[in-house]
Protein backbone atom coordinates (compact mmCIF):
# COMPACT_ATOMS: atom_id res chain seq x y z
CA UNK A 1 0.00 0.00 0.00
CA UNK A 2 3.06 2.23 0.28
CA UNK A 3 2.95 2.60 -3.48
CA UNK A 4 -0.63 3.80 -3.32
CA UNK A 5 0.19 6.50 -0.80
CA UNK A 6 3.17 7.59 -2.89
CA UNK A 7 0.97 7.82 -5.95
CA UNK A 8 -1.65 9.83 -4.09
CA UNK A 9 1.05 12.22 -2.91
CA UNK A 10 2.30 12.62 -6.49
CA UNK A 11 -1.21 13.32 -7.70
CA UNK A 12 -1.73 15.91 -5.01
CA UNK A 13 1.59 17.59 -5.71
CA UNK A 14 0.65 17.70 -9.38
CA UNK A 15 -2.44 19.63 -8.39
CA UNK A 16 -4.80 16.70 -8.90
CA UNK A 17 -7.16 16.83 -5.95
CA UNK A 18 -8.27 13.28 -6.73
CA UNK A 19 -5.39 12.25 -4.50
CA UNK A 20 -6.91 14.06 -1.54
CA UNK A 21 -9.81 11.78 -0.73
CA UNK A 22 -7.88 8.49 -0.41
CA UNK A 23 -5.20 10.23 1.63
CA UNK A 24 -7.86 11.74 3.82
CA UNK A 25 -9.59 8.39 4.26
CA UNK A 26 -6.36 6.73 5.23
CA UNK A 27 -4.89 9.32 7.54
CA UNK A 28 -7.81 11.00 9.23
CA UNK A 29 -8.52 8.19 11.62
CA UNK A 30 -4.85 7.56 12.28
CA UNK A 31 -4.36 11.20 13.14
CA UNK A 32 -7.42 11.40 15.35
CA UNK A 33 -6.19 8.36 17.17
CA UNK A 34 -2.74 9.80 17.66
CA UNK A 35 -4.00 13.19 18.78
CA UNK A 36 -6.55 11.64 21.09
CA UNK A 37 -4.05 9.28 22.62
CA UNK A 38 -1.69 12.13 23.35
CA UNK A 39 -4.27 14.37 24.96
CA UNK A 40 -4.25 13.10 28.49
CA UNK A 41 -5.25 14.50 31.84
CA UNK A 42 -8.96 14.87 31.12
CA UNK A 43 -11.65 12.36 30.16
CA UNK A 44 -11.36 11.69 26.42
CA UNK A 45 -13.49 13.87 24.24
CA UNK A 46 -13.90 12.70 20.67
CA UNK A 47 -14.10 16.10 19.06
CA UNK A 48 -10.74 17.33 20.27
CA UNK A 49 -8.67 14.78 18.39
CA UNK A 50 -10.97 15.19 15.41
CA UNK A 51 -10.62 18.96 15.51
CA UNK A 52 -6.89 18.68 15.23
CA UNK A 53 -6.93 15.92 12.61
CA UNK A 54 -9.37 17.80 10.42
CA UNK A 55 -7.31 20.97 10.59
CA UNK A 56 -4.11 19.05 9.92
CA UNK A 57 -5.41 17.41 6.78
CA UNK A 58 -7.06 20.57 5.50
CA UNK A 59 -3.78 22.41 5.99
CA UNK A 60 -1.79 19.62 4.37
CA UNK A 61 -4.03 19.37 1.29
CA UNK A 62 -3.97 23.12 0.81
CA UNK A 63 -0.22 23.36 1.04
CA UNK A 64 0.51 20.19 -0.92
CA UNK A 65 -1.45 21.45 -3.91
CA UNK A 66 0.57 24.66 -3.64
CA UNK A 67 3.74 22.54 -3.90
CA UNK A 68 4.96 23.55 -0.44
CA UNK A 69 6.32 20.06 0.28
CA UNK A 70 8.79 19.28 -2.50
CA UNK A 71 10.62 16.68 -0.37
CA UNK A 72 7.52 14.67 0.34
CA UNK A 73 8.01 11.31 -1.33
CA UNK A 74 6.37 8.44 0.47
CA UNK A 75 4.18 7.19 3.29
CA UNK A 76 6.80 7.54 6.02
CA UNK A 77 7.67 11.12 5.22
CA UNK A 78 3.98 11.95 4.91
CA UNK A 79 3.18 10.48 8.31
CA UNK A 80 6.02 12.42 9.96
CA UNK A 81 4.94 15.60 8.26
CA UNK A 82 1.33 15.11 9.37
CA UNK A 83 2.44 14.51 12.94
CA UNK A 84 4.51 17.65 12.90
CA UNK A 85 1.58 19.69 11.65
CA UNK A 86 -0.66 17.96 14.21
CA UNK A 87 1.70 18.84 17.03
CA UNK A 88 1.68 22.49 16.01
CA UNK A 89 -2.08 22.53 15.56
CA UNK A 90 -2.68 20.88 18.91
CA UNK A 91 -0.49 23.39 20.69
CA UNK A 92 -2.21 26.21 18.88
CA UNK A 93 -5.61 24.80 19.86
CA UNK A 94 -4.58 24.58 23.48
CA UNK A 95 -3.36 28.16 23.45
CA UNK A 96 -6.50 29.37 21.73
CA UNK A 97 -8.82 27.58 24.10
CA UNK A 98 -6.80 28.70 27.09
CA UNK A 99 -7.31 32.27 25.95
CA UNK A 100 -11.01 31.69 25.35
CA UNK A 101 -11.42 30.13 28.75
CA UNK A 102 -9.70 33.02 30.48
CA UNK A 103 -11.46 35.65 28.39
CA UNK A 104 -14.81 33.93 28.39
CA UNK A 105 -15.07 34.24 24.63
CA UNK A 106 -16.93 31.62 22.74
CA UNK A 107 -14.91 29.80 20.13
CA UNK A 108 -16.39 30.80 16.82
CA UNK A 109 -15.15 29.56 13.51
CA UNK A 110 -15.78 27.45 10.50
CA UNK A 111 -14.74 24.29 12.26
CA UNK A 112 -17.76 22.07 12.38
CA UNK A 113 -16.58 20.47 15.55
CA UNK A 114 -15.65 23.68 17.25
CA UNK A 115 -16.84 23.81 20.81
CA UNK A 116 -15.74 25.08 24.14
CA UNK A 117 -13.56 22.43 25.60
CA UNK A 118 -11.80 22.83 28.89
CA UNK A 119 -8.16 22.14 28.29
CA UNK A 120 -6.56 23.04 31.57
CA UNK A 121 -4.09 20.45 32.64
CA UNK A 122 -3.99 18.75 29.28
CA UNK A 123 -0.71 17.34 28.25
CA UNK A 124 -0.20 17.62 24.53
CA UNK A 125 2.99 16.08 23.33
CA UNK A 126 2.66 14.42 19.98
CA UNK A 127 5.55 12.16 19.27
CA UNK A 128 7.07 11.27 15.98
CA UNK A 129 7.14 7.58 15.32
CA UNK A 130 5.30 4.60 13.95
CA UNK A 131 1.64 4.57 13.15
CA UNK A 132 -0.79 3.81 16.00
CA UNK A 133 -1.35 0.22 17.00
CA UNK A 134 -4.10 -1.79 15.26
CA UNK A 135 -6.02 -1.80 18.56
CA UNK A 136 -6.03 1.98 18.71
CA UNK A 137 -7.07 2.24 15.09
CA UNK A 138 -9.83 -0.32 15.66
CA UNK A 139 -11.26 1.65 18.56
CA UNK A 140 -11.00 4.79 16.50
CA UNK A 141 -12.83 3.14 13.63
CA UNK A 142 -15.58 2.20 16.00
CA UNK A 143 -15.83 5.77 17.19
CA UNK A 144 -15.96 7.14 13.65
CA UNK A 145 -18.56 4.61 12.58
CA UNK A 146 -20.70 5.75 15.48
CA UNK A 147 -20.17 9.33 14.48
CA UNK A 148 -21.30 8.78 10.90
CA UNK A 149 -24.13 6.51 11.98
CA UNK A 150 -25.46 9.33 14.10
CA UNK A 151 -25.83 11.38 10.94
CA UNK A 152 -28.68 9.56 9.24
CA UNK A 153 -29.39 12.31 6.74
CA UNK A 154 -27.17 11.80 3.65
CA UNK A 155 -26.97 15.55 3.14
CA UNK A 156 -25.58 16.03 6.63
CA UNK A 157 -23.02 13.33 5.94
CA UNK A 158 -22.05 14.95 2.68
CA UNK A 159 -21.59 18.32 4.34
CA UNK A 160 -19.46 16.79 7.07
CA UNK A 161 -17.33 14.95 4.55
CA UNK A 162 -16.76 18.08 2.49
CA UNK A 163 -16.01 20.11 5.59
CA UNK A 164 -13.51 17.58 6.84
CA UNK A 165 -11.92 17.54 3.40
CA UNK A 166 -11.20 21.24 3.84
CA UNK A 167 -13.94 22.82 1.74
CA UNK A 168 -15.09 26.29 2.78
CA UNK A 169 -18.74 26.83 3.57
CA UNK A 170 -19.16 28.72 0.32
CA UNK A 171 -17.59 25.90 -1.67
CA UNK A 172 -19.89 23.42 0.03
CA UNK A 173 -22.90 25.59 -0.84
CA UNK A 174 -21.86 25.61 -4.49
CA UNK A 175 -21.15 21.90 -4.50
CA UNK A 176 -24.54 21.11 -3.00
CA UNK A 177 -26.48 23.77 -4.88
CA UNK A 178 -27.86 25.39 -1.75
CA UNK A 179 -27.55 28.67 0.12
CA UNK A 180 -24.69 29.50 2.43
CA UNK A 181 -27.28 29.90 5.18
CA UNK A 182 -28.26 26.27 4.69
CA UNK A 183 -24.68 25.06 4.92
CA UNK A 184 -24.11 27.04 8.09
CA UNK A 185 -27.37 25.83 9.62
CA UNK A 186 -26.58 22.21 8.84
CA UNK A 187 -23.09 22.52 10.24
CA UNK A 188 -24.63 23.80 13.46
CA UNK A 189 -27.05 20.89 13.38
CA UNK A 190 -24.18 18.44 12.89
CA UNK A 191 -22.24 20.01 15.73
CA UNK A 192 -25.26 19.76 18.00
CA UNK A 193 -25.95 16.16 16.98
CA UNK A 194 -22.37 15.17 17.66
CA UNK A 195 -22.40 17.07 20.90
CA UNK A 196 -25.58 15.31 21.94
CA UNK A 197 -24.01 11.98 21.15
CA UNK A 198 -20.48 12.52 22.35
CA UNK A 199 -20.99 15.10 25.05
CA UNK A 200 -18.30 17.53 24.00
CA UNK A 201 -20.04 20.75 24.89
CA UNK A 202 -18.38 21.16 28.22
CA UNK A 203 -19.23 21.27 31.85
CA UNK A 204 -21.66 24.15 31.70
CA UNK A 205 -24.26 22.49 29.53
CA UNK B 1 -19.97 29.92 28.64
CA UNK B 2 -22.26 27.41 27.00
CA UNK B 3 -25.42 28.40 28.75
CA UNK B 4 -28.47 29.18 26.74
CA UNK B 5 -28.22 32.78 25.63
CA UNK B 6 -31.95 33.18 25.14
CA UNK B 7 -34.97 31.00 24.52
CA UNK B 8 -34.58 31.49 20.81
CA UNK B 9 -30.84 31.26 20.40
CA UNK B 10 -29.29 28.53 22.48
CA UNK B 11 -25.67 27.55 22.04
CA UNK B 12 -26.91 24.04 21.58
CA UNK B 13 -30.19 22.69 20.24
CA UNK B 14 -31.46 19.11 20.70
CA UNK B 15 -32.12 16.87 17.70
CA UNK B 16 -35.87 16.90 18.30
CA UNK B 17 -35.88 20.66 17.68
CA UNK B 18 -33.49 20.57 14.77
CA UNK B 19 -35.58 18.13 12.78
CA UNK B 20 -38.64 20.39 12.21
CA UNK B 21 -36.42 23.45 11.80
CA UNK B 22 -34.14 21.92 9.21
CA UNK B 23 -37.00 20.23 7.44
CA UNK B 24 -38.97 23.49 7.09
CA UNK B 25 -35.86 25.30 5.88
CA UNK B 26 -35.17 22.54 3.36
CA UNK B 27 -38.67 22.78 1.90
CA UNK B 28 -38.49 26.57 1.88
CA UNK B 29 -35.22 26.52 -0.05
CA UNK B 30 -36.52 23.87 -2.43
CA UNK B 31 -39.31 26.23 -3.43
CA UNK B 32 -36.75 28.90 -4.24
CA UNK B 33 -34.74 26.37 -6.21
CA UNK B 34 -37.86 25.54 -8.23
CA UNK B 35 -38.27 29.18 -9.17
CA UNK B 36 -41.04 29.98 -6.70
CA UNK B 37 -41.02 32.70 -4.05
CA UNK B 38 -42.17 30.99 -0.85
CA UNK B 39 -44.08 32.81 1.84
CA UNK B 40 -42.26 33.00 5.19
CA UNK B 41 -45.45 33.14 7.25
CA UNK B 42 -46.75 29.91 5.77
CA UNK B 43 -43.67 28.09 7.00
CA UNK B 44 -43.72 29.67 10.43
CA UNK B 45 -47.21 28.30 10.96
CA UNK B 46 -45.92 24.78 10.39
CA UNK B 47 -43.80 24.59 13.53
CA UNK B 48 -44.47 24.78 17.26
CA UNK B 49 -44.63 28.29 18.67
CA UNK B 50 -41.34 27.94 20.56
CA UNK B 51 -39.53 27.26 17.28
CA UNK B 52 -40.97 30.16 15.30
CA UNK B 53 -38.32 32.64 16.41
CA UNK B 54 -35.37 30.43 15.45
CA UNK B 55 -37.12 29.32 12.25
CA UNK B 56 -37.73 32.91 11.24
CA UNK B 57 -34.04 33.71 11.64
CA UNK B 58 -33.06 30.73 9.50
CA UNK B 59 -35.64 31.46 6.81
CA UNK B 60 -34.71 35.13 6.58
CA UNK B 61 -31.10 34.16 5.87
CA UNK B 62 -32.16 31.81 3.06
CA UNK B 63 -34.72 34.30 1.77
CA UNK B 64 -32.19 37.13 1.52
CA UNK B 65 -29.66 34.97 -0.28
CA UNK B 66 -32.14 33.81 -2.89
CA UNK B 67 -33.52 37.31 -3.34
CA UNK B 68 -29.98 38.50 -3.98
CA UNK B 69 -29.47 35.70 -6.52
CA UNK B 70 -32.74 36.53 -8.26
CA UNK B 71 -32.10 40.27 -7.90
CA UNK B 72 -35.35 40.77 -6.01
CA UNK B 73 -35.18 43.81 -3.69
CA UNK B 74 -35.45 42.83 -0.02
CA UNK B 75 -38.43 44.41 1.68
CA UNK B 76 -37.34 45.70 5.08
CA UNK B 77 -40.93 46.15 6.25
CA UNK B 78 -41.60 42.50 5.48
Amino acid sequence: MTGSVTNWIRLLQAGDTGGAQPLFNRYFELLVSRCQAQMSGKPPRAADGEDVAQQVLASFFRQATEKRYPDLKDRDSLWKLLLTIASNKAKSLIKQEGRDKRGGNKVVGENVLAGSHSVEGWNIDLEMGDEPTPETVASLNELLQGLYASLEDPQLRQILELKLAGYTNLEIAKEMNCSLATVERRLRRIRDLLTERWGTLGENR
Amino acid sequence: MNRVASDDAPDWRPAREWEPLDSACGRFEQEWREGKQPDLATYLEQVASNLRGPLLRELVGIDLEWKAIRKIPADVAE
